[in-house]
């Protein structure tokens, strides 16, 4: 469906597209008459591309982290959390809606896994990983990401208690 | 229900989508092309520039950093005959201005989670939560934000009114009030050389920098 666009929006548009394709000195002009300083410019892109780098880095070691569990593992982490297997599993799967999960809980998920908070909130942002040939058994479906739950939701229907989804749900502590 | 992990468009049956190794070598040619950094970070910059609530929290290297990082890790799909590389990098970073932007300005802070801000680069200091509405809600950041927001709303209107109608700048906007697809279009349909409607359209792009960097004061 093709939804019609404000002016302000074709405006934008227009902008970008010049930013994007015109020809190099006209931007460079462009943005020289706007008080730009063009290898500042530079310098900061080359880090944001630097740090997205390292970030993916990390957060692909917290997704194999999570995906590499044993299943003696999981039973234990699943204990530590104070959640049913099937909440694990679903996390392991990456099929919860990220911003979902207190804070709290993320927290100590990361610390059983070893792994930093937002280096695991990125990776459970992304599609789960593929089994890992070889190194461990994996019973992770390849197109499960594309249904996600609320967390608070995905522990109802894990059949936990209200008192026990409470205590997950919280923040606090 | 409004998260990044929402933000991808549907895969079309003729998409062709990048692979994990075709994404990190984009990724390593982008980085060394200097010409691209610099429109990327003009490009974050005006989108960051045009937000309403996101601007006071992220540094345009900062979105740009996400984007790289949500393409890296799935969250958004590179189809590569519908986009290039770097047009795909834009498209995130307007996708990820909007939904925060709606995101922040939906939510009290009760309800925002703390890590979907986490915009702001793990080397600098990131404004909480708490910090970020308290600050937002005096009086005066709460009236200079609803003139900037009224600003912001009606950018197109103000442009066009430092321009008479008549002018070549007043009917670029005019004709970009009805929609817009390519710079060729539109000066093939206001009959103008393409050199001349360059030069007007640089002036139209200095002037919304200017009104941008006014509403930042």
């Amino acid at each position: 469906m093709n939804v019609k666009k404000t002016p302000d929006e074709n405006l934008l548009d227009a902008q970008l597209d010049f930013i994007l394709n015109a020809p190099q000195e006209q931007i460079e002009q462009y943005l020289a008459e706007t008080g730009s300083n063009l290898a500042e410019m530079n310098t900061k892109a080359k880090f944001a591309f630097d740090r997205a780098l390292e970030s993916h880095a990390k957060a692909k070691e917290a997704a194999q982290a999570l995906a590499a569990l044993t299943p003696a593992r999981q039973k234990v982490v699943a204990q530590n959390l104070s959640i049913r297997r099937s909440v694990l599993t679903a996390l392991r799967e990456h099929r919860v809606v990220v911003a979902s999960i207190p804070g709290r809980f993320l927290a100590r998920l990361a610390n059983e896994l070893g792994q930093a908070v937002d280096s695991l909130a990125t990776a459970l942002s992304g599609p789960a990983p593929r089994a890992l040939g070889g190194q461990y058994k994996s019973d992770i479906k390849p197109d499960a990401t594309r249904v996600r739950v609320p967390f608070e939701q995905l522990l109802r229907e894990a059949a936990m208690s209200e008192e026990e989804i409470s205590s997950l749900m919280s923040n606090g502590g | 229900m409004l998260t990044e992990e929402n933000l991808d468009e549907p895969v079309l049956p003729d998409d062709v989508l990048a692979t994990d190794e075709e994404i990190a070598i984009a990724v390593v040619h982008a980085r060394s092309d200097t010409g691209n950094n610099i429109r990327l970070m003009a490009a974050a910059r005006l989108l960051l520039d045009r937000s309403k609530q996101l601007k006071r929290v992220c540094q345009p290297e900062d979105l740009l950093q996400d984007a790289i990082e949500a393409v890296l890790i799935g969250r958004r799909k590179w189809k590569t005959n519908r986009v290039d590389f770097k047009g795909l990098l834009v498209g995130v970073m307007r996708s990820l201005v909007s939904s925060r932007d709606n995101s922040i300005k939906a939510k009290s802070p009760g309800e925002m989670m703390e890590h979907e801000l986490h915009l702001v680069g793990e080397d600098q200091d990131s404004q909480n939560l708490e910090e970020f509405y308290a600050d937002a809600q005096t009086t005066e950041e709460i009236v200079l934000r609803k003139e900037q927001e009224a600003i912001e709303e009606s950018q197109m209107d103000i442009l066009c009114s430092q321009y008479e109608p008549a002018s070549l700048h007043g009917r670029i906007l005019e004709k970009l009030r009805e929609g817009f697809s390519s710079h060729a279009e539109v000066y093939e349909a206001l009959g103008v050389e393409e050199s001349v409607y360059r030069n007007a359209w640089k002036a139209l792009m200095r002037a919304a920098t200017r009104m941008n960097e006014r509403s930042k004061e």
